[in-house]
């Protein structure tokens, strides 16, 4: 079946939480499976992908489903004036720019383990997670960018979300992330259509012009009540980092 | 399996004796050229064969006055002066009753409320009459204290008339007190005393009395009576939380801190730091927190980026090491401040946060990080719950810092399967060159041992949970920081002592399923003789130190202690089945073997010039059985064997390893990771103090112990069974 890319009123509208829920529940009886030994966890980003049922609304053939990413919820470009290092990868990039996310996500990829997880990516640069989204399946994420003469990082109906291989992001280089990147596109991973990017970036409303990591920790934390309220412990920390 | 039995007057078991004839016929065969097994009985010398059967073969190991080690309480043969009253006879007393051979283990940790006993070993008691004497149990002193305070006050209100006699040991252990000692020391861990029998009944500590303590500076009582380590301590707690303005990347900034509520009037407090691991929360270790607080700790737990990997969790650790460091004036309006020692800190992490304290201490030994308020030397024990080893041996390794690792045998994450390196968490531990010490609760998940709820993230049968896991924490984890922070020597007792006959008084050892496994090896140092570590002299035939090993053992292989294959199913290429304690790039290395007809055994002669034992203390070794190998799987139970020493005279003595608790645990008896059913193997370690093999009427010569022999078979413990072994030494107290 083809992957289909549903916004995100018709995510809701379909039901997709409690199938994520349901999903989730599913997975309790995998979880010790997966956990007996990192090898198995191999090839979950492949065989745990959800096939949601088709969606006449939507125009086939301009997908993102393939890696374990079901939908983008929100998402809205940010600059900073001071920026950070990127943790989330071997080459530690700096960044003063990007996006700031909620994706839709298979709750097992989310899965909290200590072995190897699936990264989560966006194009060929490993997000950063925010919160866990293992039981709201709503993964708030960071997705360092260039920004283009006018400020605005790269438009995101031409970048892939999906998950990698089970693997340490802080491990993850360049060539690497340029092979999962590959390996996504040929099992037909491909960008949210404009219509999903249209709509998540209404809900995340306008560009965030901050100071630095810290305003966007705080940006993310209110995405996080917002999107998941399971993890609004959580959210209060992310909205008291300033000491 | 088959217990020995004592042999009167001899300390010989008499399965013992009956055995030897038997090894005799049959080494003969195979090494008759080698003095070593000559000692052991292995020839027709008629002086060989008495000693075996218990007679004195010579080469006494009197206590001449004035001669022995021993003698004065300082342990240097001065007159009255600041440092010692000349003509007192140290002694080990205080201990524990054995059910065999040797009769008694002088330790030097007692559980308040527990009996307390002291023993006189005929074999060093020359020059002491029959008495009657008078036995006092007295607050512990300094040498130095003794010589300006003489006086004997009995803690117990009055002195205990003794009379001492001849024969075995046995027939010289008394009971002292039925549990009224004090443990209460505060903050602290054990209360000191020292045990001294008045000779000469003078009412004062004068020459020819016998005292157990009064070493130099005070810092080696007779024993401790130590409170239930798993009780809060007596010091009420304050829980703050919040944020450091800098330092760790914002997202991370977090910490969750408890301490003393009257810290205002204490002074410096060693603090304790808490990594926590992946998906886990920076609030789930009030436990701890709670518990070491209450003694008089500052515990830490912050947030831990471990989403990214080893290096950012080891970064957060830092990082937020730093913070609480420099920023100690204003956190929580200041409360801290000048009250952090942060010279005496701890590093606790659990999974990727186990391995990032370790990752974060190489950084800064290393040099690839450099910390503003601290340095490497600051951190004096790191403490992994079920690390990760991400990194390997070039980035994690403990390097000689003290080491402990927890592990859960039903960790459903780290979970130690032959097939996944970076889940075998005793690597990490094995890496370690200082001191290191292990716990290993069978039935643990990993979620046991937060206390953040949901899953216990476990796997197997027989699963232990999050309070029960929690007790064994803070029982272990007290005796731990008191004393390698502290110094406070009264919780080595907890390391190396068998879990079974000796725990806090408040383990749930009501729950069969909470079996737990300790090691323990201090740092080795030059005071210390390692007779087989397998590290080098590859030789099945060369022990590390350069003697002889003879060998009448089944299938016996040294190698490296990781499993040949991605399972655990028994398979006989893979000879070291279930040995998970290193990983690619890791060197440690052991042996394996097994035995399944009597008298089989492994003897190690000990080089020429390393022969003098009388400089050491303990003779220790770890040894485990090896999982789901059929011989283990038919035991199903406990392994013990018999382990003896050999002198260049042809007396030897021999202890069978049951007299000190049931044995070598069986493996968890986990399935999965393969066929079958038993999970990784587990070490534990053996020590035995080496005047133990001189009880009673043994001969044995310390200063010329010729070979360390390990003795399997019915008549020396279990009857058959296959087991792991390593690390086999001699080391000072």
């Amino acid at each position: 079946m083809k992957l289909r890319t549903i916004a995100l009123g018709t995510l809701f509208s379909l039901g997709l939480v409690a199938l994520a829920v349901g999903t989730l529940q599913r997975r309790e009886g995998a979880a010790q499976t997966q956990q007996e030994g990192s090898g198995a966890l191999a090839n979950s980003a492949e065989s745990s992908a959800l096939e949601l049922p088709s969606n006449p609304g939507h125009q086939p053939g301009a997908d993102s489903m393939g890696g374990g990413v079901y939908g983008v919820v929100a998402a809205t470009p940010f600059r900073l004036k001071s920026g950070y290092r990127h943790d989330w990868s071997a080459e530690n990039p700096y960044v003063s720019g990007g996006w700031l996310v909620v994706l839709l996500v298979e709750p097992s990829m989310v899965h909290p383990r200590q072995t190897q997880e699936p990264v989560l990516m966006g194009g060929d640069m490993p997000l950063e997670r925010i919160n866990q989204g293992e039981l709201s399946g709503h993964v708030v994420a960071i997705l360092p960018a260039k920004l283009d003469a006018s400020g605005l990082p790269p438009a995101l109906d031409s970048i892939e979300f999906y998950f990698a291989t089970p693997q340490l992001p802080e491990q993850l280089d360049r060539s690497r992330a340029a092979f999962e990147l590959e390996r996504a596109q040929q099992k037909g991973t491909v960008p949210f259509g404009a219509e999903s990017v249209s709509e998540a970036r209404a809900v995340g409303g306008q560009a965030l012009q901050l100071q630095g990591r810290l305003e966007l920790i705080e940006a993310a934390a209110k995405w996080i009540s917002r999107f998941a309220s399971d993890e609004h412990e959580l959210a209060e920390i992310l909205s008291n980092q300033r000491g | 399996m088959v217990r020995v039995t004592d042999a009167p007057n001899t300390g010989v078991p008499s399965a013992h004796r009956a055995a030897s004839t038997r090894i005799r016929f049959a080494a003969l065969t195979k090494a008759a050229s080698c003095a070593c097994l000559l000692a052991w009985g292995l020839s027709a010398r008629p002086a060989a064969q008495e000693s075996l059967a218990g007679s004195s073969g010579g080469g006494s190991f009197g206590f001449a006055p004035g001669a022995d080690p021993g003698e004065l309480a300082d342990g240097s043969l001065l007159g009255r002066s600041a440092k010692g009253i000349p003509g007192l006879l140290r002694r080990e007393l205080a201990g524990e009753s054995l059910p065999e051979y040797p009769h008694f283990q002088y330790v030097r940790s007692f559980h308040a409320g527990e009996n307390l006993r002291v023993a006189f070993d005929p074999q060093t008691r020359e020059g002491i009459p029959d008495g009657p004497h008078d036995l006092f149990v007295v607050e512990a002193k300094s040498a130095r204290a003794w010589v300006a305070q003489p006086a004997l006050t009995d803690v117990r209100g009055a002195s205990q008339s003794i009379v001492l006699s001849g024969g075995s040991i046995a027939q010289n252990i008394f009971l002292v007190d039925e549990g009224s000692l004090s443990g209460d020391a505060g903050t602290g861990f054990g209360v000191a005393y020292d045990i001294v029998l008045d000779v000469d009944q003078s009412g004062t500590l004068s020459p020819g009395d016998v005292i157990d303590g009064a070493a130099k500076n005070g810092d080696r009582p007779g024993l401790y009576v130590v409170r239930d380590p798993i009780q809060a301590g007596p010091l009420d707690v304050t829980e703050i939380d919040y944020s450091v303005p800098d330092g760790p990347q914002a997202a991370f900034r977090s910490e969750n801190t408890f301490y003393p509520t009257n810290i205002a009037s204490m002074g410096q407090l060693p603090l304790v730091v808490i990594s926590h691991g992946n998906g886990h929360n920076y609030r789930w270790y009030d436990h701890l927190g709670f518990h070491l607080a209450s003694y008089g700790f500052i515990v830490m737990s912050h947030q831990n980026n471990t989403g990214p990997g080893i290096n950012s969790a080891s970064l957060t650790t830092m990082t937020h090491t730093d913070a609480i460091l420099k920023h100690q004036a204003t956190i929580a309006g200041g409360v801290l401040n000048g009250h952090i020692n942060s010279s005496r800190m701890v590093w606790f992490g659990h999974s990727r946060g186990a391995e990032g304290i370790v990752r974060a201490y190489d950084r800064i030994l290393t040099g690839n990080y450099s910390p503003t308020e601290y340095t490497h030397e600051d951190i004096v024990l790191l403490s992994s719950i079920a690390p990760t080893d991400f990194q390997g041996p070039n980035q994690t390794n403990p390097h000689d810092v003290n080491y402990n690792l927890w592990t859960g045998g039903a960790d459903g994450d780290v979970n130690g399967c032959a097939s996944c390196n970076l889940c075998q968490t005793f690597h990490l531990h094995d890496r370690a060159d200082g001191t290191r010490m292990s716990v290993y609760l069978h039935g643990a998940g990993h979620g046991a041992f937060h206390n953040g709820g949901g899953s216990l993230v476990a796997s197997g049968p027989c699963q232990v949970g999050r309070n029960e896991t929690h007790r064994i924490m803070k029982g272990y984890m007290m005796p731990m920081v008191q004393y390698f922070v502290r110094g406070q020597q009264a919780g080595e007792d907890y390391f190396w002592r068998d879990y079974e006959s000796f725990h806090p008084p408040t383990a749930p050892l009501d729950n069969a399923c909470a079996v737990v496994d300790l090691t323990y090896r201090p740092g080795v140092g030059p005071a210390d003789f390692v007779i087989d570590d397998f590290q080098s002299e590859f030789s099945a035939a060369v022990s590390s130190s350069g003697g002889a090993l003879l060998s009448t053992v089944d299938e016996y292989a040294e190698g490296r202690l990781d499993d040949g294959n991605s399972n655990f199913s028994d398979i006989a290429s893979d000879s070291m089945n279930g040995m998970t304690y290193g990983g690619p790039g890791d060197d440690t290395r052991g042996c394996v073997f097994q035995w399944s007809t009597d008298g089989q055994s492994l003897i190690f002669e000990l080089p020429e010039g390393e022969r003098d034992l009388t400089q050491y203390d303990f003779l220790s070794m770890r040894a485990c059985q090896v999982t789901r190998d059929f011989l283990t799987s038919s035991a199903d139970a406990p392994l013990t064997f018999t382990i003896g020493l050999s002198d260049e005279n042809g007396n030897s003595q021999r202890i069978h390893t049951g007299a000190f608790g049931p044995g070598l645990e069986e493996p968890y008896p986990r399935s999965s990771c393969g066929s079958g059913s038993g999970w990784s193997n587990e070490f534990e370690t053996i020590r035995i103090r080496l005047t133990d093999f001189q009880r009673d009427e043994s001969a044995l010569d310390l200063s010329q112990v010729e070979s360390v022999g390990l003795f399997f078979g019915q008549s020396f413990g279990s009857r058959f069974g296959r087991i792991g072994l390593d690390d086999l030494m001699l080391t000072k107290e």
